[in-house]
């Protein structure tokens, strides 16, 4: 593993566009096996072109003899402002023996280029296309149509007649004797009743 | 590090057609966190010559940055625009750090080498 040697560093370089100073810090953990800020110094701020646009810039500086480590960590605060970071790496070689050589410190990549982005604009068709206006079609085929004529039953169906009906049983029917009394009542005769005295009465006689 | 991407713009192009000028804007919200104008009093579309006529017109955004952005088209009173598509050139910046918001870049404790 990587770790497993100690390094010693030189010399720490950053790649740049910033409009305000910033400071970076270098952190190991040699001596004492703890991470702990070994040295910082001050990044400046990029000078700007004509338009006002600052420029990229590397920013380099050396490092104490004695930066060492296992591990190493860098720390980029910048001031009050923006600051674009694109490269970092650092000098270092491998105790007791190693090379000098440049390690790259882990830095999102900005692509060089610039990529195309659709904007959202519905297209425009290249060619015409047909529109229905709304006009109910007229059938080719002619349709039956039903007149309002109320059909005719094609069976005959009973109909009744207003003769009212002869009941299916007889019922008494009361005819017009007067009733004979149950009982006998008296009756006077047309006998003219002879009084008591005789009224004389006047005969015309022929003379 | 900044939550949102930040992206670096560098162009855009437009194709489209109209009867007279209008007006590109275009918004970005950096600097300042809110969208704003970044092109001035903006940029002049001229006529594609009449509404039957195509015309492609790439409009430089360099030096303009942000997380968001907006386009605008604005014809003149008398004219008519159609806008038929648009294309915008970005990159997004790896590592951007926004002081203003204590923003800072550091890396995990590294064991460089093979």
């Amino acid at each position: 593993m990587a770790s497993e040697k100690l390094k010693l560093f030189s010399k720490i370089e950053i790649e740049i566009i910033s409009n305000v100073a910033g400071t970076l810090a270098i952190l190991t953990d040699a001596p004492g096996n703890a991470m702990a800020q070994r040295f910082s110094f001050a990044t400046p701020a990029s000078s700007a072109d004509g338009n006002g646009n600052c420029l990229r810039r590397t920013v380099t500086s050396r490092l104490p003899y004695n930066t060492q480590g296992h591990l190493i960590q860098a720390k980029l605060t910048p001031g009050s402002g923006q600051t674009s970071l694109y490269r970092a790496r650092v000098w270092g070689r491998e105790l007791p023996g190693g090379q000098w050589e440049w390690f790259a410190l882990p830095v999102i990549e900005t692509p060089v280029e610039f990529a195309p982005a659709a904007l959202p604009i519905p297209p425009t068709a290249e060619e015409w296309r047909p529109e229905a206006l709304p006009v109910p079609p007229t059938a080719e085929e002619w349709r039956p149509e039903a007149l309002p004529v109320p059909p005719t039953a094609e069976e005959w169906r009973p109909e009744a007649l207003p003769i009212p009906p002869t009941a299916e049983e007889w019922r008494p029917e009361a005819l017009p004797i007067p009733p004979t009394a149950e009982e006998w009542r008296p009756s006077a005769l047309p006998v003219k009743a002879t009084p008591d005295v005789p009224d004389w009465a006047e005969l015309e006689v022929d003379a | 590090m900044a939550f949102q991407k930040v992206f670096d713009f560098k162009e855009v192009t437009i194709e489209y057609r109209s009867n007279g000028a209008a007006s590109f804007q275009f918004s970005t919200d950096m600097p300042g966190g809110a969208l704003a104008a970044r092109l001035g009093a903006g940029f002049t579309l001229p006529t594609s010559g009449g509404i039957g006529l195509n015309r492609t017109q790439t409009i430089p955004l360099d030096g303009i940055q942000g997380t968001m952005y907006q386009p605008q088209i604005t014809p003149g009173s008398s004219t008519q625009i159609i806008v038929l598509s648009a294309k915008l050139w970005l990159r997004p910046i790896g590592v951007y750090l926004d002081g203003t918001l204590n923003e800072e870049w550091i890396t995990q404790p590294i064991a460089v080498g093979a």
